[in-house]
């Protein structure tokens, strides 16, 4: 074998000619190789080149090589074709024109290259990213849907039960109207409890105004300080709350502006727990500025990538394991219906900063 | 009017829950006792009557799960129905493979939780059987001197009096004094009846 012959042979190229006069075709033995043909016992064609070329591609191929010499442009196709013993490969053919001494057309020349492998392996590439991406998606949804499931199950299986209990005290000998009554009322009371989930969850993903007063989100601050402790202590993080004392009041809603800062706290008390070298440090600031009150929870965790700076924002994109994905893009989203913003702080030395602005006294635009 | 003296207790953190389930089982004439956690449980109820357990599965601080293991550990063992608001396969295959008696997903029919409490109940009842038929072996046995125990685990050994009084250094007759006695006491008609009686008991 010739340095030539070998060269093909490992890279798995082979190469080819065409005569435009004659309309003769030359293929090299690595070509012949590559089609699954012997060499030596078998002459090639134009014609038995595209018999060999998948169906579905023939026609894509000839339209692409008839234009190649109409225009005299380099061709260059991607195609499948089939050898005798019925196995397909995926081919790239390559090919560029020769020009006579008078700028005529002679031939084409070009090289074939056998690629099966790696569209194989960027199928199964793109294949396992779609299905991790259906996976994560399904689970977290998974996830939100059973958190729903649970707070409207629970008066749910009250309300089923009530029903039966009123039923029986009912038909009882003689009838317990006053049992009955009692399950009933219950009855009425845990359908409004099903309808206060429901309508609570509507206002967590957006839409509705909810209940909005003029408030100091100092409050709303030390009210979530209190919520949190347990799990503070838990993790170990110290806390920090920088409250400026001469902060204005804001119109918000107290339910909503609390969901935000304790989906900040969680978060940051999440972003910290692989931390072991450093302080766990959770800084909570408020502070006043022309256009309205900022507040800001930091945390002395890892830090967000660049990467996935906007991406966080997303309903359902987490970075944790268990996560639901659904914080952020919450928080955003109330204090955006608030008229306000929400942003990373970028830069940061360590640990990741979230900071959100409300306007003052404003209605958000309609 | 209540149709007997069985109990049914319901551990559940949320009192919607608990009021319902006292009133539906209260409704069909049985005796029902809540509690809002599984320490409240452990620390409160009385063990007599034929009982059982229905156990929400998520509470917080100790789950339902972790209280089935606890009684299951302290043999205290009583028929359990879990009841959970998450329809999670998992938890309910280990609850059942733990002995739980059924597993129903919040909400669930009135009739099945009922039907589950009735079976439940019947087994505690032969349980209790069981347990009472023990605790007066184990009350009788308990009367026998150290002398008669010491002669009543020779004679289920199956040693003959002879034997017996040689190996005590006491006389024939007084042996069979004493086993006249050991089998009086213990309500055997034979030597057959005492080594049942006496394996119940190891």
């Amino acid at each position: 074998m010739n340095h030539f012959a070998l060269g093909q042979k490992i890279t798995r190229t082979g190469s080819w000619a065409w005569n435009r006069a004659s309309g003769e075709l030359f293929w090299s033995r690595e070509h012949f190789r590559i089609f699954g043909l012997d060499p030596e016992s078998n002459k090639v064609s134009y014609d038995v080149y595209l018999q060999m070329v998948h169906a579905d591609d023939k026609e894509q191929v000839e339209r692409a090589f008839q234009e190649a010499v109409r225009t005299e442009c380099d061709f260059d196709a991607e195609y499948r074709m089939v050898r005798p013993d019925g196995q397909m490969r995926c081919i790239h053919s390559h090919a560029y024109p020769v020009f006579g001494e008078s700028g005529e057309l002679m031939e084409y020349v070009g090289t074939i290259a056998d690629i099966t492998e790696q569209r194989q392996a960027e199928e199964s590439l793109g294949s396992m990213q779609a299905e991790l991406a259906r996976a994560s998606r399904a689970m977290t949804l998974g996830q939100l849907m059973a958190t729903i499931a649970h707070e409207v199950n629970q008066p749910m299986a009250a309300l089923t039960a009530n029903a039966g209990a009123a039923l029986r005290w009912l038909a009882a000998d003689p009838p317990r109207i006053d049992k009955a009554r009692q399950a009933l009322t219950r009855i009425a009371r845990d359908a409004n409890r099903a309808n206060d989930v429901i309508a609570r969850i509507r206002a967590l993903v957006g839409g509705n105004d909810g209940q909005r007063t003029v408030l100091n989100l100092n409050s709303i601050v030390q009210e979530v300080i209190v919520l949190v402790r347990t799990e503070l202590r838990r993790n170990e993080v110290t806390l920090r709350a920088h409250l400026d004392e001469n902060l204005q009041r804001v119109r918000c809603d107290r339910v909503q502006m609390q969901q935000v800062f304790l989906n900040l706290i969680v978060n940051a008390i999440e972003a910290m727990a692989a931390v072991v070298a450093r302080p766990k440090l959770l800084t909570i600031e408020t502070v006043a500025d022309d256009a309205g009150v900022i507040a800001s929870v930091k945390d002395s965790g890892v830090g967000v990538d660049e990467l996935v700076l906007e991406r966080v924002f997303e309903p359902f994109y987490t970075t944790k394991p268990r996560g639901m994905g659904m914080g952020l893009a919450i928080s955003r989203a109330i204090v955006q219906a608030h008229g306000g913003r929400l942003w990373f702080v970028a830069n940061e030395t360590s640990g990741a900063r979230v900071r959100f602005q409300l306007p003052f006294n404003r209605t958000p635009a309609e | 009017m209540k149709s007997s003296n069985a109990v049914v207790y319901v551990v559940d953190d949320d009192v919607s829950v608990r009021e319902a389930l006292a009133s539906l089982i209260g409704s069909v004439s049985l005796n029902v006792e809540c509690f809002a956690s599984p320490q409240d449980f452990l620390r409160r109820r009385t063990r007599d009557a034929p009982s059982c357990l229905v156990l929400d599965v998520r509470m917080p601080g100790v789950s339902g799960l972790e209280l089935q293991r606890e009684l299951t550990r302290t043999e205290q063992a009583i028929p359990i129905i879990f009841i959970s608001a998450h329809g999670d396969i998992q938890t309910a295959v280990g609850a059942m493979k733990a002995g739980a008696m059924e597993f129903l997903a919040k909400p669930f029919r009135d009739e099945d939780l009922l039907e589950a409490i009735r079976q439940a109940l019947e087994r505690d009842r032969a349980a209790q059987g069981r347990r009472e038929a023990l605790a007066s072996i184990r009350n009788r046995y308990e009367q026998l001197t150290a002398r008669q125990r010491q002669i009543a685990s020779k004679i289920v050994e199956g040693r003959l009096n002879k034997q017996i009084a040689a190996e005590l250094h006491l006389s024939e007759n007084t042996i069979k004094v004493h086993r006249r006695r050991i089998m009086e006491r213990m309500g055997a008609g034979n030597v057959a009846t005492l080594v049942r009686l006496m394996e119940q008991l190891t």
